[in-house]
């Protein structure tokens, strides 16, 4: 499980790392980090922000408030700085960032109970054609909160492969499982988003390893 | 005979790729046809569900504030790295760049708004010009018990009134009216 893994950033980093392509930091990066090993501190000022936007979203579409995601994001940061006198450069940068953003946000996540409230008002009860005539800025909220309902695993497959962009094979790395893992998990988020948007209940289905 | 293809291979159909014999399986099989078309559909609306975007000012405060919470850190031995003398010199290099207008610091635990479209204080010049305009209540109550220039005119009397004119006159060189 996700939420098992350690939290302790030398094991996050050691872990990530496991699962690494060579030679897939980018020069800028590898330039930036190899300053903040050397304890050049503003060194990691560049690479905040070159990638907290990213970083931002994905904790955002975590936890789906503008607050969480700017706690989230800033100690997914602080983690990865802590962290960064170990990282080898086997992995992406973006990849090992991001799977300290996750983890940051599925033990916050697991430290707060839902709002239930907030998300019985997410969720139309029902939407006979999937939210057709719903304006746009309302249909983006309504999707957000449902990706937000969605299990663990599945919700941080499709955020990182749908909003990250990323291939099956670097979202396997970042989340520790197989490619054909992280596409059977893709494909139930999607029908569990399609199921709640249409106002049916959860099927958590093989959200395993 | 092909039995239902698996949710793995559902998915490369969904992303248009898959073997040949998974795309044939489908379009005879309704049960896998409307799962594929269900994930289509809720993949286009998961596309359109953007975030809303902050605006600058939030990302230039987010990355003071982790440079701050580093320093800290390191101050106080939480990194291990330089000395504390050599984080402050990196806090001010990370900072050199952006100009501070009013020597006040923004609040350590506030987060900054997602979508003000205010300066955050540290650097709104015209929240200081709003403070120095405050007028105190002694002030206030000055000010609405001022007599207007024309209450006073009004209360002069008719030698008053002479004279003042007169002296317009003399100052603004015009002959008697």
């Amino acid at each position: 499980m996700l939420v098992e893994l350690a939290l302790d950033p030398l094991v996050l980093a050691a872990s990530a790392e496991r699962a690494a392509r060579p030679g897939a930091v980018r020069a800028d990066d590898r330039e930036a980090i190899a300053a903040c090993q050397r304890g050049e501190q503003e060194a990691f000022g560049r690479l905040v922000e070159r990638y907290q936007r990213d970083v931002y979203r994905l904790c955002y579409r975590y936890v789906n408030n503008h607050q969480d995601a700017n706690d989230m994001a800033q100690e997914a940061f602080l983690k990865a700085y802590r962290a960064i006198g170990r990282f080898r450069g086997d992995s992406a940068f973006s990849t090992w960032l991001y799977r300290i953003a996750v983890n940051t946000c599925l033990n916050f996540r697991a430290a707060r109970r839902p709002d239930p409230q907030l998300l019985d008002d997410s969720i139309p009860d029902k939407a006979p054609h999937l939210l057709e005539g719903v304006e746009r800025d309302e249909r983006a909220r309504v999707v957000r909160a449902a990706v937000a309902r969605l299990p663990d695993r599945q919700r941080a497959t499709l955020i990182l492969k749908v909003y990250h962009d990323l291939t099956h094979e670097e979202v396997a790395g970042i989340l520790g499982s197989s490619v054909g893992t992280v596409k059977a998990n893709l494909f139930h988020a999607l029908n569990n988003l399609r199921r709640m948007l249409a106002g049916g209940a959860l099927d958590t289905g093989a959200g395993g390893r | 005979m092909w039995g239902h293809v698996s949710d793995d291979g559902l998915m490369d159909l969904v992303e248009g790729s898959g073997p040949a014999a998974a795309r044939t399986h489908v379009e005879a099989c309704a049960r896998c046809r409307e799962r594929v078309a269900a994930a289509q559909e809720a993949l286009g609306l998961a596309h359109g569900a953007s975030v809303p975007e902050p605006p600058q000012a939030y990302w230039e405060a987010m990355r003071r504030r982790i440079g701050r919470l580093i320093v800290a850190e390191t101050s106080r031995g939480g990194f291990g790295l330089r000395p504390a003398l050599a984080a402050a010199a990196a806090l001010v290099a990370l900072l050199g760049l952006l100009p501070v207008r009013v020597a006040r610091e923004a609040p350590r635990d506030e987060a900054p708004p997602a979508w003000s479209a205010l300066p955050v204080p540290a650097e709104d010049a015209g929240l200081a010009v709003l403070q120095g305009l405050d007028a105190d209540e002694d002030e206030l109550v000055a000010m609405t018990s001022r007599v207007s220039l024309a209450d006073i005119v009004s209360a002069l009397s008719d030698a008053e009134s002479q004279d003042l004119a007169q002296a317009l006159r003399a100052e603004l060189n015009v002959g008697p009216s």
